[in-house]
Parts: structure tokens; C-alpha cells; sequence
């Protein structure tokens, strides 16, 4: 307990005695932290929006005139089956009707005379969760004696899949970047602060501190900086996203954004966590060379 | 080594609070008297540069010893090696009874607790004031606050710098920041005290005293090892004197018959080239 207090202290002690240095670390992993957190918001929110996209994604599953309704539920039992499927729906031929004329809204007039000979067919509407089921739902029905056609985004889904397999590692790989990035600007603050100190921590050494008390301060040192610039990293994401998810709510409204409020309550803490760990780490390592026998 | 080894004890007297000396005997019988035991220590730091080459000799408790010679001749690293600041590249340095080079990281933190150092720069830190930075030496150690209050208050009047407690060391002169260095080294009270030029940066006179404040804390109990090339400070000291050269014992009082029969020092006559 008395050791704690010591090393709470001298770490206190050794940020207000480099006032611009520590400044200069808060600033640093505050900005590291901050477009982080950016990044993570962008990340999470284009993977919504891939999502949302990818919903909309709906396979249309034409039958033959001749099709029972024993037949139809055998192939709805089985498409529903597969993998990555949400939503099975019949559509007979005459609902598809009530649809286009409504889709056509105004110009509903163009489509007079169309009921007598109504050339639209008797459909199962496949809901997916994500465009690669289309794939799968394709397997299972196209060699099926009553299935006429199969209709759905082709070009939609190919480029989806890609793009959402690309931004996915994409995501992956830039956060991890950013968490070394991150890692190694401020290990390099606390090494200046360890730096500007190294004779403190020979004398230290000298009469007779095990390495965890000269160790401890340290690392306290860094974690009280890196969660202060990372504190106030969240404060200011959280303020500038709000803002955002204000003007997207106004302006944009088609466009899905994830409610700032609790995105922020779960998404700071985790950022507190992360630099504070990292700031541990970070004085760790800034340390090795100091403490090597 | 065995056999009988006497030294002085200065004792407080019950009236006049004088320190006086008393003859005490150290240890007898079959008992080691050895703190500090260097055997066939080399010490090479590259191909080119061998600092020490089979150096062996003992430094018995209590003891007072000069490591003289001149600069480049092994002293500092002698004195490295006994704290572990190095290891030796062949021998054995044993201190209180342990082998250090076989010490790890933490036995060598508790090992350092019992060895003050002072050093030739001193070695303080220009932010914490005179208390501090011997507080400092306890505080590393987990001590209590009023034990470390107690204990930097005793070793500051043990150097004569309790007025000064509370100035920053550029206010010091340069006698009293070696001073402050000396307390911060006896902070931990402890059994040995090596101490590297430690009048290298102070005039003679401040030199000569801050000698003696080292020679009265051998005669409290301590082992004091003084590494020095300033002859006139020996020659008016009586101890025993190890002397190297490139690196090799060349002479040890001791081993010449430097004890007298009584124990008592009979010390080191100056060669005029320490």
C-alpha cells in the first residue's frame, strides 16, 4: 500500500516535473487515439452499411404456371433451409400486379388492359443476410423441375461480395496498423519521459530499488497520460460524431448511421482500456534497455 | 581469513555526549572476518581494454582500505564489482558471504541496500532538495514516513547538514553536496561504504574532511572503501592501502605485515605515488 502511494506519487511527480513533455504525450496519444476512434466509427458504420446493402439483396424465385401448392411448400421448406436465408415469401401472380401498379404510382394508367393477360408469374421472394447466400440459394433451386427462372442483382451481388470481402480485411488490417501506430507513439513519449530521467532511475537502481519500484511509476506515468489524451479523444469523437448522426437524421436520411449514444458509451470505455494497457506497455518497453542487468 | 581482529568503537559518553573510542574485538576464533573477498578477479570490457587481471585480497569488517593508483588502473571497476554494477569475466567477488555475479535482479536490490555509494559527481538529483534525495534512498525501500523522517534526520546530523535540509544542491557548495551524497549512501545503514574519488571535485581541505567524516563511519562499524589517487589524503590517513597498476594488484599492506600484533592499524606509509 505505502509502495502504491510512493509510485502514484512519484509518477504525479515525474508528469508535472515535464510539463511540456507530458503535454506532448497526452497530445500525441490523444491524437493516435482519436483517429482511431474515427476510423472505428467509419469502420463500424460502413460494415452497417454493408449490412443494410446486403439486405436488400432479394432473390426472386419464378415458377412454372403448372406448380402445385404441395410443391411450392416443399420448395420453400427447402430454400429456407439453407444458410445466410431471412425471409421466404410467396407472391402470386396477381399480388406482383397490385405491386407494379402501385410502384408505377402516377403512371399506374399505362398499365390499363394489362389484368386480362397479366404476364407475370407466381414468385418465391428470398430475403438474405448477406449477398454470398444468393450463391447458395441459386444451388439449391436452379435444377428444380418447376423453377422457370431465377431472377436477382447479378452484377449487384458479384461486386458486393467482393467489395464487402475488401473492406472487411481491409478494416481488419488498418486497425491493426493503427493499434501498433498507436502503441509505438506513446512508448515513444514515455521513453523521452524515462529519457529525460535516466539518471533518477540509475540512482534508484543504485540504492538499492528492486526493478518493480522503479518499473511502477513508469508505467502509472504512462497510462495516466495515455488515458488522458485518450479521454479526451472520446470527448471529442463523441461530440463531433453526435453532430454527425444529427445532420445524417436531417439531411441524409436513407443513409443508416448507429445511434452515437450508445455506440460512445461502449466505444470510450474500450478506447480508456486500450490506452491505458497500451500506455502500460509502452513504459514497459521503454523501460527493457534501463533495467537490463 | 582467521584469527583476531580488533577495532575501535566510538561509544557516546553518558555525560559530556562525546564520541570516545573503545577497543572491541570484530570477530574471533573460526569465524570469517571477511565482507568483501575478491578472488582471481578479471575484469576484460573488449579485446583491447582488460581493467582488472587476477586481482585477490579480502576486506575484513569494520576495515578501512585505500585503493590507490592511477587513473585507467582498475579502481573504479573494484569497486564496481563489489555492488554489481559489473560483472567480473573471471573470479569470484564475494560480499557478506554470497557470490554477486550469481545474484539475481532482486537479491541484487537487497544486496545494494547494505553498500553505500559515493561517487566522485555525486550523483544527486538537482529537482529534490538535500532531504529528499536521501529520503529518496529509504523511500525505494518501502520505509515508513516517520522511520524515513527519523533515519535522514540522524544521517543529516551524522554529516552536519541538518541546517541545510531543505536547499537544492546547486545551492550547495561543492563539499556539501558530497556530504549529502555521504548521507544518502549511510541512509540504509549500511555495512559497507565504497566510495570512487569522492575528494575528486572538492580542495584539499574539504577533501581532508570529508575523509575523516569516512573514517569515523568506519570506526561506527562500517567497511569503508575509499578508490583515491590523491596521495597526500593516504599519507596522512594510517590505514591499510591496496595498490594496482594496469589492472594488477601490486601491493596490499595487509599481506606485508600491515596488522601489528595488537590489532591496531599500523597504516600505510606514503610512497609519494598512490
Amino acid at each position: 500500500m505505502r509502495l502504491l502511494r510512493y509510485c502514484l506519487r512519484e509518477a504525479w511527480l515525474g508528469i508535472r516535473r515535464n510539463p511540456f513533455l507530458s503535454l506532448a504525450s497526452v497530445f500525441t496519444s490523444g491524437v493516435a487515439v482519436f483517429v482511431l476512434a474515427v476510423f472505428l466509427l467509419g469502420a463500424l458504420n460502413l460494415s452497417n452499411l454493408i449490412d443494410f446493402v446486403e439486405r436488400q439483396v432479394q432473390v426472386s424465385v419464378y415458377l412454372v404456371a403448372e406448380t402445385s401448392s404441395s410443391e411450392r411448400e416443399a420448395l420453400m421448406g427447402a430454400i429456407s433451409k439453407v444458410e445466410g436465408v431471412d425471409a421466404v415469401e410467396f407472391v402470386t401472380r396477381e399480388q406482383a400486379l397490385v405491386r407494379l401498379r402501385a410502384a408505377f404510382g402516377d403512371s399506374a394508367s399505362l398499365l390499363e388492359g394489362i389484368e386480362e393477360f397479366n404476364p407475370l408469374r407466381d414468385a418465391i421472394e428470398v430475403g438474405v443476410t448477406e449477398a454470398a447466400a444468393v450463391e447458395r440459394v441459386l444451388a439449391a433451386v436452379k435444377d428444380h423441375p418447376k423453377v422457370d427462372d431465377v431472377s436477382y442483382g447479378r452484377e449487384l451481388v458479384a461486386r458486393l461480395i467482393s467489395v464487402t470481402r475488401a473492406v472487411r480485411v481491409g478494416i481488419l488490417g488498418l486497425a491493426g496498423l493503427l493499434g501498433v501506430a498507436t502503441l509505438f507513439l506513446i512508448q515513444n513519449s514515455v521513453r523521452l519521459s524515462v529519457f529525460a530521467r535516466r539518471e533518477e532511475v540509475a540512482i534508484m537502481r543504485l540504492v538499492g530499488a528492486t526493478d518493480g519500484i522503479v518499473r511502477w511509476p513508469f508505467v502509472f506515468e504512462g497510462m495516466i497520460l495515455a488515458c488522458s489524451g485518450a479521454f479526451a479523444a472520446g470527448m471529442s469523437v463523441t461530440l463531433v460524431y453526435s453532430w454527425i448522426t444529427r445532420f445524417m437524421a436531417r439531411n441524409l436520411v436513407f443513409l443508416p448511421v448507429l445511434p452515437a449514444g450508445p455506440l460512445m458509451t461502449v466505444l470510450t470505455p474500450l478506447l480508456l482500456v486500450a490506452a491505458a494497457f497500451v500506455g502500460a506497455t509502452g513504459a514497459l518497453l521503454a523501460l527493457r534497455r534501463w533495467l537490463r542487468d | 581469513m582467521s584469527g583476531t581482529v580488533e577495532k575501535l568503537v566510538l561509544t557516546r559518553g553518558s555525560r559530556s555526549g562525546h564520541l570516545r573510542p573503545r577497543r572491541q574485538p570484530v570477530c574471533q576464533g573460526t569465524w570469517r572476518c571477511e565482507l568483501i573477498e575478491y578472488q582471481q578477479v578479471s575484469k576484460q570490457y573488449s579485446a583491447k581494454v582488460r581493467a582488472l587481471d587476477d586481482v585477490s585480497f579480502d576486506v575484513a569488517k569494520g576495515e578501512f582500505l585505500f585503493i590507490v593508483g592511477p587513473s585507467g588502473a582498475g579502481k573504479s571497476t573494484l569497486l564496481r564489482l563489489a555492488y554489481r554494477e559489473e560483472r567480473p569475466t573471471a573470479g569470484t567477488v564475494i560480499v557478506d558471504g554470497r557470490d554477486v555475479s550469481k545474484l539475481r535482479s532482486p537479491a541484487v536490490a537487497y544486496l545494494r541496500r547494505n553498500i553505500g555509494v559515493v561517487f566522485q559527481d555525486f550523483k544527486l538529483l538537482p529537482r529534490k532538495t538535500v532531504h529528499e534525495n536521501v529520503a529518496f534512498a529509504l523511500e525505494v525501500t518501502g520505509a515508513g514516513a516517520s522511520e524515513i523522517r527519523r533515519r535522514v534526520g540522524a544521517v543529516l546530523d551524522l554529516v552536519g547538514l541538518r541546517s541545510r535540509h531543505r536547499a537544492y544542491p546547486e545551492e550547495l557548495s561543492g563539499g556539501e553536496q558530497q556530504r549529502t551524497c555521504l548521507a544518502r549512501a549511510m541512509a540504509n545503514g549500511p555495512k559497507i561504504l565504497l566510495a570512487d574519488e569522492p575528494t575528486g571535485n572538492l580542495d584539499p581541505e574539504t577533501g581532508t574532511e570529508l575523509m575523516q567524516a569516512l573514517y569515523d563511519i568506519s570506526l561506527l562499524g562500517t567497511t569503508v572503501m575509499v578508490a583515491t589517487h590523491a596521495h597526500s589524503i593516504v599519507d596522512a590517513f594510517r590505514c591499510r592501502v591496496v595498490r594496482l597498476e594496469k589492472g594488477r594488484l601490486v601491493r596490499d599492506d595487509r599481506k606485508s605485515g600491515y596488522w601489528g600484533a595488537d590489532g591496531v592499524r599500523l597504516g600505510y606509509e606514503g610512497d609519494g605515488q598512490p
